[in-house]
Parts: structure tokens; C-alpha cells; sequence
């Protein structure tokens, strides 16, 4: 390997860290890595590096905001047990280590996408959900931005259970991407629903988009 | 076991003490990180109560180590999935097995260090470097974005962010050995 040819590969190591390379580069070096110990070693310096700037980013929350956080550990559980859901969370930690140990063949392999429908009509134009990086990504377009103090929530409804709270997000510009940390699994429905700023924990309204999984 | 870890057992336990206390502890990170990300106050309160829910229903999801560390990037993906809900984000990637144990290493070096000392570590980068990293990790840009945001060439904007991470770095293991 010639200088200039080894310092391209640490580059590309060091942005691969960041998360800031484009696709074709983020394969390239995701399957060099296993065969170079400098590449190593400068994501995990470059890791280091990002980290370090996250934990200067600390900054004092308002006071009012500590009670909102915390509520959430004082509420009474109407959701569906623990048990449960540690072991949704198995199965998609199962899924990420798949992607980390069969990275190579999984970027390779065509993508699972679901398409999903919108109701009433005007809700959504288009939806579908991707299997993609051991999780799921939801897209959808022709979404109004969420009507003021509201926002939307995705939600994980397994077959025969209940809703799992999701992250929340917006749409702009009639379009919304959002990542579920949830590996897909048949008859498993990805739900969208109209929820007040900071999110439920069950759905309040009926949801607008529902994809099922196969 | 560190605090913060035992404090996560409890939490799995359905301890709302030590829920509180790990709030305490990181919340102002958790909120200064969803800050510098989206430069939204009510935005980043959304994106705090949005984690600390998380970690209060799925405790599992903390798989050990720096607690700081984890946490810090979670609010970080959490804010970046908000800031870029119009196209999908660069994912930060999970590290290769190799190199996991590396940067566990790196994030306790990170946690033994005060917020003060990683300040000044930060403030020996020039400008240009410092904002080529903030445009790529904490804005969530991929580096040909950043150089096209800053009308900088690919080249130069790969090298700057890659000397930046460096020289961090570097500052950062001067002053947790001095």
C-alpha cells in the first residue's frame, strides 16, 4: 500500500466514524476495516474525538424541565409489560450485532421495503418502510407539518400486541424520514398518529399511515 | 461497576430515585448536546424528555460502559432525526468488533476528565477545522455537504476534519495525563 493510498484509507476511516461519508465510500471502507489495524485505530480515535465534543455541548436545562423528564417513572404502566418489551429490544439488539459482524453482506444485500397506507387519503401521499442497518426507516411524503404543539409519533405494534412508542418527529417540506430501532418481523404494523409535543406512550388518536410487514 | 452503571440497574428495576438522580447528572448534557444540534429551545426539551423516557422504558438499550458517552449520542441521533426529517441522516455507525473495545477505552479516558479540561482541549482547534466537525457530526452533514456548504475543495475539507479529530485527540490525552 502506497503512502498516498493509505492516508486516503484513514481519512475515510476517520469520516466513517462521523457518520459522514457518502454511500459509495461508507461500503468501501466498512470492508476494508477488518483487514486494517491503522484504519482501526483512527475510528476509534476519531470516535473519541466526536465524543468528546458531545460531552462540551453539556449546557444547564431549564428547571421546569426536570419535572417533565421524570414523569414518565411516575405515571402508572399502561403499556404492555416488561418482559415483553426487553424482549423486543433482544431481538433488535440481535439485529444491529448481524449488521456489526455481517456488515459487508448485509449493505450488500437488496433492501426489504413494505409499502403503507395513508387514511384518510389526504393524510399522506406515499409511504413505505425499508428494512435497512438492523432497524426500519419510515418514509413518507404529501405530510402537512404537525398542527402547532402536536407532533407525529411512530409506533411498533407486533402481532396480537399493543402499541410501542416510537420516536417522534415532523415533516417538512411534505416530507418525513424517520429511524425505528426495530427489526422487522412478520405481521409486525408500523403506525403513524398525531400526538401533543414531547409524545405519548399509547396512541391518543387513531393512527393515519399503517404499514404491515410480511 | 461505575455509579452511573449501578444507577442504570436501578433504573432497570423500576428505582425512580435513582432515575432522578441519573437525570441530574445528565440531563444538562442531554440538553446541551439536542442545543448545539438544533438550536431550538423547545425543540431540545422535546428531544430530553424524549430520551429520558426511553431510557426510563427500555434500560436495556444501555448495553454497559460509558454511561456519559452513550447517552450523549443517543441525543445526538434523537436531535439529528428531528433536524433531518426532510432526508435521511448519515448514520453513525455501530463500531466493527475490533475496534469496540478501543473505543469503550476511549469514552472512559472521555468520562474521568472534567467538562472544563475537554473545554480547553476544544479550544486549542483552529476555527476552520472545529466548524468542518461541527458541520459533519453535530448537523449530521456528510463531508462532501460540508464542502459544498463552505465552498471548500472535497480534498481539503477531508484532510481539515481528519486533522481536527487528530489534534483533539492529541490535546485531549495532554491534558488526562497532566
Amino acid at each position: 500500500m502506497n503512502q498516498m493510498h493509505d492516508d486516503r484509507l484513514l481519512e475515510l476511516a476517520a469520516l466513517y466514524a462521523l457518520g459522514a461519508l457518502p454511500d459509495g465510500e461508507r461500503v468501501e471502507i466498512a470492508a476494508h476495516l477488518p483487514t486494517c489495524a491503522a484504519c482501526r485505530s483512527e475510528f476509534a480515535m476519531a470516535r473519541g474525538s466526536a465524543t468528546a465534543l458531545l460531552l462540551a455541548a453539556d449546557a444547564p436545562p431549564p428547571a421546569s424541565l426536570r419535572a417533565r423528564a421524570l414523569a414518565v417513572a411516575s405515571r402508572p404502566s399502561n403499556v404492555a409489560p416488561l418482559r415483553r418489551r426487553a424482549v423486543t429490544w433482544l431481538a433488535a439488539a440481535a439485529a444491529v450485532i448481524a449488521l456489526v459482524v455481517f456488515g459487508r453482506q448485509l449493505i450488500q444485500r437488496p433492501e426489504r421495503a413494505w409499502s403503507g397506507a395513508c387514511s384518510p387519503a389526504g393524510a399522506c401521499s406515499a409511504a413505505r418502510v425499508v428494512a435497512v442497518d438492523g432497524g426500519l426507516r419510515l418514509d413518507a411524503d404529501g405530510m402537512a407539518p404537525a398542527p402547532s404543539g402536536k407532533v407525529y409519533q411512530a409506533w411498533i405494534i407486533p402481532k396480537g400486541g399493543k402499541p410501542i412508542p416510537e420516536p417522534v418527529f415532523d415533516a417538512s417540506g411534505g416530507h418525513a424520514t424517520v429511524a425505528i430501532p426495530v427489526g422487522a418481523q412478520p405481521g409486525m404494523l408500523v403506525a403513524v398518529t398525531i400526538e401533543p409535543r414531547g409524545g405519548s406512550r399509547a396512541p391518543t388518536t387513531k393512527p393515519f399511515l399503517v404499514a404491515k410487514l410480511d | 461497576m461505575t455509579d452511573d452503571a449501578s444507577l442504570m440497574q436501578r433504573v432497570a428495576a423500576r428505582d425512580a430515585v435513582a432515575f432522578a438522580q441519573l437525570y441530574d447528572r445528565f440531563g444538562g448534557l442531554v440538553y446541551g448536546v439536542a442545543r448545539r444540534v438544533l438550536d431550538d429551545a423547545a425543540q431540545a426539551e422535546d428531544i430530553v424528555q424524549s430520551v429520558f423516557t426511553q431510557v426510563w422504558e427500555r434500560p436495556a438499550m444501555f448495553a454497559g460502559g460509558s454511561f456519559g458517552a452513550w447517552v450523549a449520542r443517543v441525543a445526538r441521533n434523537a436531535a439529528l432525526d428531528v433536524r433531518k426529517s426532510a432526508y435521511v441522516r448519515t448514520r453513525e455507525p455501530e463500531p466493527p468488533p475490533d475496534v469496540a473495545a478501543a473505543v469503550a477505552a476511549e469514552d472512559e479516558a472521555l468520562a474521568s476528565l472534567r467538562r472544563a479540561e475537554i473545554a480547553r482541549a476544544l479550544s486549542t482547534l483552529p476555527p476552520e477545522q472545529r466548524e468542518a466537525i461541527e458541520q459533519a457530526y453535530l448537523l449530521g452533514h456528510t463531508y462532501d455537504q460540508v464542502a459544498a456548504r463552505t465552498g471548500t475543495p472535497l480534498g481539503t475539507i477531508k484532510s481539515r476534519i481528519r486533522a481536527g479529530l487528530r489534534r483533539l485527540h492529541d490535546a485531549l490525552h495532554g491534558t488526562a495525563t497532566a
